[in-house]
């Protein structure tokens, strides 16, 4: 089942939803930058990069 | 056909299914269920006088329900064999017989509604796919009237129409009250072209189509009109332009522009087509008896058998490109090839294309096959992956994530190590990359060497390098393109060329951070090219673990970066870079020593140890493959 999900940019911090069913691997890049280098939000990244900031 | 059906080295198995292929090239074994045949099409003689007694009246699929058949009928006029066909779904003589009069008509008694399904095992060197292609449903683009107005037909049911054969004996008549239209108008890239509503692709048969058919209405019909809406006519190809130019010789009337509405006037029943001309720029009302839509070409959908097994496309791993037809080994070098060895293509199942396009590719698949066949051996890869016993634990992720199939548990029951099939595997090292315990080498790309060069990069000055990890095929090829296009880039990136992206080891990816890189870059193909099936998407799965796992350990996930650039993106691939020499001006040297200092006490790099099955099923689970357990 595929439901949106938060993906962000590793390149520009982008964040965009992106449809997304985690029995499927799909090629995904950022609207904004174009970067394949997009990663699933999860709470433990929102965190980890809060405590960056 | 005809031909082929007669040949004595050739056995046709109609109404059959392929359960399943296993093995490589040269050696293929096939299962293959034949659906039970009512019907002995030796005996058959196609008097027709079981259609006739027959009482089940369902609509025609060749004839695209423009007429009606009966449960037990000859398929069409040239079928081959040439024998009648029974409709088991539609037949009333079943369990218990209810009717059977066809049965009892029939003087050959050829017809035994107790035949069963049989099961063939086949041995065969090579495989080849043809399962062809299907027209897009018309249905969405109701500005059309397909489903509203009976005038509204579609290319294929126009060609039924059209056709001796046909429903109406080849007479042109609308179907709304059987008369002749005077107005003919086309409708084109119907689906085509438009990747909102139907597919991105040119369907590249409708243009030409289209033509035959103006040609064929102005030979039979001189007096009527015709009116061709269009975007714009693709007629390449040998005597296409003449067609073409005969065409509009006929008075056909080619208007640029797709209309945005097809109304029916209630008062004379005519459609009346609004479109923009654009290249009068004004807009026009056309008054048409009838509007034939030349429907896009799609992909066929691959069904599952019936018992819910694989489909053709699951069993044989093909992948597919973005458009979703099947993608060829290379698209220039090896056009009619699977990506799997010994496996071809020919017709629709590839891309659109036309009957002369259609018999040449399968001209050249059955020569390919033929050479592959006629060699008796085959010539293997020389970077195929080995496997080293005494480190393997057996927990089969391997056999999980090769997409050629190379790799088979050698006994389930007694759980021997994985066999290597040499002659299948191609060489993308996913195997040895997922591999926990650095059982598998992969030759010619061995870890050793990888980490070799890691090293050599990061030897001197590394904080002005980024260590970058490119596919053979595409990204490797991509940087070639912006070399010899003389893109500018900066000099910051170091390339370690794989053949795969799924070769590279998440170990490779923290050993260079273990040596002072401050950024990983790893670059493969687009997934709808990548030339080992899926192995790229072991390869994002792969990098989406290493980004969890440096953020648990408190390391910026930015400094890994994942792209996918094509041997035609040179542009993309300078782009990429200039960006990365940006970001790795980010990077400070406290960072890459703080992470050097992390990665010291973790070992990351360093292979798993074999601690018996039970950890290889742990293992296992980690990976995200499905197996099972070895037994204890």
């Amino acid at each position: 089942m595929s439901a949106n999900k938060t993906f962000y940019c590793l390149r520009c911090q982008h964040r965009f939803p992106v449809a997304h069913d985690p029995k499927q691997v799909a090629e995904r890049s950022c609207p904004k930058c174009g970067s394949n280098s997009v990663r699933l939000e999860t709470p433990a990244a929102v965190a980890a990069k809060q405590e960056g900031d | 056909m005809m031909d082929a059906g007669r040949h004595p080295r050739i056995e046709l198995l109609v109404n059959s299914e392929v359960d399943d292929i296993t093995g490589f090239v040269g050696n293929y074994r096939a299962t293959v269920r034949r659906r039970a045949e009512y019907v002995d099409a030796g005996e058959c003689t196609s008097c027709g006088d079981c259609e006739d007694v027959c009482p089940v009246v369902v609509p025609d699929e060749y004839q695209q329900g423009l007429s009606s058949r009966r449960a037990i009928y000859l398929p069409f006029p040239q079928a081959v064999p040439s024998s009648y066909y029974l409709d088991a779904e539609n037949c009333l003589g079943f369990n218990p017989i209810a009717c059977g009069k066809c049965k009892e008509v029939c003087d050959k008694k050829c017809i035994d509604f107790d035949v069963r399904d049989t099961i063939l095992d086949l041995e065969v060197g090579s495989v080849i796919v043809a399962t062809g292609m299907e027209p897009w449903d018309p249905r969405p683009y109701d500005e059309y009237g397909y489903t509203r107005f009976d005038n509204v037909v579609t290319a294929m049911e126009f060609e039924r129409l059209i056709c001796a054969g046909g429903p109406s004996e080849g007479e042109l008549v609308r179907l709304s009250d059987r008369r002749v239209p005077e107005r003919v108008g086309f409708i084109q890239c119907v689906g085509s072209r438009s990747p909102n509503r139907g597919v991105p692709y040119c369907s590249n048969i409708c243009c030409m189509a289209t033509i035959k058919q103006t040609l064929q209405i102005a030979e039979h019909y001189p007096d009527s009109q015709q009116k061709v809406f269009y975007i714009d006519i693709r007629s390449f190809g040998k005597g296409f332009e003449d067609m073409y130019r005969r065409s509009r010789e006929e008075g056909v009337d080619y208007i640029r522009g797709l209309p945005g509405s097809v109304e029916r006037d209630p008062q004379t029943g005519e459609l009346v087509v609004e479109v923009e001309n654009t290249l009068s720029g004004r807009r026009e009302q056309h008054r048409l008896d009838m509007l034939v839509l030349a429907t896009a070409l799609v992909p066929r959908k691959f069904s599952r058998n019936g018992d819910g097994k694989r489909s053709i496309d699951e069993i044989l791993s093909l992948s597919h490109t973005s458009d979703g037809f099947v993608m060829e080994a290379h698209p220039k070098l090896k056009p009619v090839d699977a990506p799997t060895r010994g496996v071809y293509f020919a017709g629709c199942v590839e891309s659109p294309k036309d009957i002369k396009e259609s018999v040449t590719q399968a001209g050249a698949a059955a020569m390919r096959a033929g050479n592959l066949l006629g060699a008796g051996q085959v010539r293997i890869e020389a970077i195929t992956a080995e496997l080293v016993a005494d480190l393997c634990a057996e927990c089969k992720i391997c056999a999980a994530v090769c997409p050629f199939n190379a790799i088979v548990e050698a006994n389930k029951k007694t759980g021997l190590l994985p066999d290597f099939i040499e002659a299948a595997c191609a060489g993308c090292g996913t195997c040895a990359a997922e591999c926990p315990f650095d059982a598998i080498v992969m030759r010619h790309f061995e870890d050793a060497q990888i980490t070799a060069q890691i090293d050599g990069i990061l030897a001197d000055n590394p904080m002005e390098k980024i260590v970058a990890f490119a596919c053979n095929w595409c990204s490797y090829a991509g940087g070639d393109n912006a070399g010899t296009s003389r893109l500018q880039y900066p000099p910051a990136i170091r390339l370690i060329r794989t053949m795969c992206s799924g070769r590279v080891d998440q170990r490779f990816i923290w050993h260079a951070f273990e040596q002072g890189a401050p950024m990983v870059l790893v670059s493969g193909c687009h997934f709808s090219d990548c030339h080992y099936i899926d192995a790229v998407t072991w390869t994002q799965r792969r990098v989406e673990k290493v980004w969890t796992q440096m953020e648990k350990l408190g390391i910026r996930p930015e400094r890994l970066q994942l792209e996918w650039i094509s041997a035609a993106e040179g542009q993309k691939f300078a782009r990429v870079m200039r960006e990365l020499d940006e970001m790795l001006r980010s990077v400070t040297d406290e960072e890459v020593a703080e992470t050097v200092k992390i990665l010291g006490k973790k070992k990351l790099s360093e292979p798993k140890k074999v601690l018996g099955p039970a950890a290889a099923v742990n293992v296992a689970s980690d990976a995200g493959a499905t197996v099972s357990p070895p037994p204890a």
